[in-house]
Formats: structure tokens, C-alpha cells, sequence
């Protein structure tokens, strides 16, 4: 393939990839027909990049997650100040759920995308976790992975709450931030 | 009407008799079929397929009761105990040892979540009136809700087992720590 034609096949890609995250999140059970007239490129080049919807959701959340953590880093989490962290991240993250939950339950089945994802070492919230065990802002008498499991839970579970209504975002927002902090800092802190 | 009660009963009794048999065999043998499981319960396959059809089906019937019986655990538990953190402490105890015993239902946990998010609001549990009573003592903390803390203790604990079946938490002090981390989410702070 020449490199025009592979520069014009990563544009479809992106074309379609950015298609399926506003129709998706909009009707997760859309089908690559309407992810393909969104998108502007035909049924037949989106099936060159993508053989099953399955697949497209996959790359869709994969994209999802990457920014979802250059959200997170941009808060920038200072392990001096945990509890402004804490509330920078999980705002963060509830804010690229929102988007992410209609699109995990586009796919068909759990995706193995969004399954290996907490196991990465890139994530900013595991960096700010050790950061701040080691400057002692936070409590290091749980494991980190348990603290990276509650960071993720709670907000998780807030999420559930506001699409069920029972909740509003900023209820949440402000919700989780007591509850992680509570939970993760000292408590003479 | 009579023959017929008969024969309800009989149908509950033997729903029931597929029920404890499959919570008594899958804990030690997570990969029984429902040929096992029918030899266990006495009954024939026919009789256990007619109430369960798929495995899914009785993996839901297993859910609620598991559901069912910590609840009532958590009643006992929590009847007359005084001390919101010595409470909380023996919760979590409690939701470790029942959520390891039933570990093989893990993997059906997306399919548990409605039926969970239903107790989880449910004001009339056990642990939402214990933390119901301790509010009113002043010690539970009063800007978040007690649906809220319980659905993050029940979603804190399906998490917690999928820590230690993956290893990334040990199992030794996983109901300390879980306790812990439920008290520190719930206790007012001066």
C-alpha cells in the first residue's frame, strides 16, 4: 500500500471510530449502518477496517479508555494535595463513563477490552496512588490495588445511580469525592 | 384444589431440593453439571430441567437465594448491636465468607445488578435500618445517603472477591479490610 492510501485508510478508520462514539453513546443499539452514512464512508470500506459491529465497539472503547486516562493525567493529581486529586480524578473518570456505559452495553457480552484495561500500569489513578503512599498523604495500611479498585467502584456504582435516576451528575460528582476521600485518607487527615 | 396444593408443594419442595443441592455442590466443584446436581438433590434430570430449563436459569434462581439467606444472616448479625463499627466490622466479615463461599457466582454478577440496586435501595434491609439506628445516635455521617453506602458496600463487595480470585488482594484480612473500609466510608468525624 502506497503511503497516501495508508494515510487515507487511518482517516476512515478515524472517521468511523469518531462516528460510532456519537452514535453509539447516543443509541447503543444502532447498527454499523447508521455508525457508516454517520461517518460519511461507505458500508463496504467501514467492513475492510472492521469484520464484526463486535470489533468496531472494541476499538471504539479502546479509543474511549485512552482518553478517558489523558482526562484523568490532565487533572494533573498532585500527591500532595489528595483530596483535590481525588475529586480531579473521579470527576474525570465519571464524566468519560457517562459516555462509556451506553457504549459497553453496545457491545454484545463483556469486552475484553475494557476487561484488561485495569490491569495497565499507565493508569494515572495507580501513578497518584503511589505517588501519595509514598508522601504519606494517603493511608497505606490498604493495598494499592484495593484503593485502585474502590477509586474505580465507587465511581462506578455512582454512575448506575445516576442512570437510574437516582441521582444528578454534580450529586454524584460531589458523592464520590466524600466517599473516596473518606475512605483513602488518614483519619487525623 | 386439594390434589392440586399437593402438587404445588411437591413442585416448591423439589425447586427448593435443586436449589440447596446446587449451592451445596458448586462451591466445592465449580464445574458440576446438572446431571451432578440432580444426582444430588435425588430428583431425576427431567424434574430438574423442568424447573430450571438452562443453567442460566438456575444460576438467577441461585443469586436471589444466595441474596436471600445473607440477608437473613445479616439480620441475626445485626439484631440488637449496639456499635455502628463493631457492626460494620462483622458485615463485612460476613459478605467476605459469603461472597467466597459463592465465588463460582462471580462470573453472573452483571446479571445479579438489578437484583442487587433493588436491595440496595430498599430501606427495610437489615443493614439500611442498622445504619438507619446509628444516624439517629448521631453517628453516621449525614451528607450521604443510606441507599447510597449500601450500594457502594454491596458493589465493594463483589469487587473485593474479584480482588482476591484474581490474587491481587490476598484472602487473609480481606474481611478486616473490607470492614475497615466500611466503617471509614460511614462514620461521622468529628
Amino acid at each position: 500500500m502506497s503511503p497516501h492510501r495508508r494515510s487515507d485508510a487511518e482517516r476512515n478508520r478515524r472517521r468511523i471510530i469518531e462516528a460510532g462514539i456519537e452514535v453509539l453513546s447516543a443509541d447503543p443499539e444502532a447498527n454499523i449502518g447508521e455508525v457508516a452514512e454517520a461517518s460519511g464512508v461507505g458500508r463496504t470500506t467501514l467492513y475492510r477496517h472492521f469484520d464484526t459491529r463486535d470489533e468496531l465497539v472494541d476499538a471504539i472503547l479502546e479509543e474511549m479508555i485512552e482518553r478517558s486516562r489523558r482526562q484523568a493525567a490532565a487533572t494533573d493529581p498532585d500527591p500532595e494535595d489528595p483530596a483535590t486529586a481525588i475529586r480531579g480524578l473521579s470527576r474525570a473518570h465519571l464524566d468519560m463513563a457517562l459516555i462509556f456505559g451506553s457504549l459497553i452495553q453496545a457491545r454484545n457480552g463483556l469486552s475484553p477490552v475494557v476487561e484488561s484495561a485495569k490491569d495497565t500500569d499507565e493508569s494515572p489513578t495507580k501513578v497518584f496512588l503511589d505517588r501519595a503512599r509514598r508522601a504519606g498523604t494517603i493511608r497505606t495500611d490498604q493495598p494499592r490495588e484495593w484503593q485502585q479498585t474502590v477509586m474505580q467502584v465507587v465511581t462506578l456504582t455512582a454512575i448506575d445511580e445516576v442512570r437510574a435516576g437516582e441521582i444528578g451528575k454534580d450529586d454524584a460528582y460531589e458523592m464520590v469525592a466524600l466517599t473516596l476521600s473518606a475512605i483513602l485518607l488518614p483519619a487525623d487527615g | 384444589m386439594g390434589a392440586e396444593g399437593a402438587q404445588r408443594r411437591d413442585a416448591v419442595a423439589n425447586r427448593q431440593a435443586v436449589i440447596d443441592a446446587a449451592t451445596g455442590l458448586l462451591p466445592l466443584d465449580p464445574g458440576a453439571g446438572m446431571q451432578e446436581i440432580a444426582d444430588r438433590s435425588g430428583l431425576g434430570r427431567s424434574t430438574v430441567y423442568r424447573h430450571f430449563p438452562t443453567r442460566e436459569a438456575l444460576f438467577r434462581a441461585l443469586l436471589r437465594e444466595v441474596i436471600a439467606t445473607s440477608g437473613e444472616e445479616l439480620e441475626d448479625l445485626l439484631r440488637g448491636q449496639p456499635d455502628l463499627a463493631a457492626g460494620l466490622c462483622d458485615v463485612g466479615d460476613l459478605l467476605v465468607r459469603v461472597g467466597m463461599r459463592y465465588r463460582f457466582l462471580y462470573s453472573h454478577r452483571h446479571e445479579a445488578a438489578p437484583m442487587l440496586n433493588r436491595v440496595g435501595h430498599d430501606p427495610s434491609t437489615p443493614l439500611a435500618e442498622f445504619l438507619a439506628v446509628a444516624r439517629g445516635r448521631g453517628e453516621v455521617r449525614s451528607d450521604l445517603p443510606i441507599a447510597w453506602l449500601v450500594c457502594q458496600f454491596i458493589a465493594l463487595t463483589i469487587a473485593l472477591v474479584g480482588d482476591v480470585i484474581t490474587g491481587r488482594v490476598e484472602r487473609e484480612g480481606a474481611d478486616r479490610l473490607l470492614g475497615d473500609t466500611f466503617i471509614a466510608m460511614t462514620v461521622a468525624r468529628a
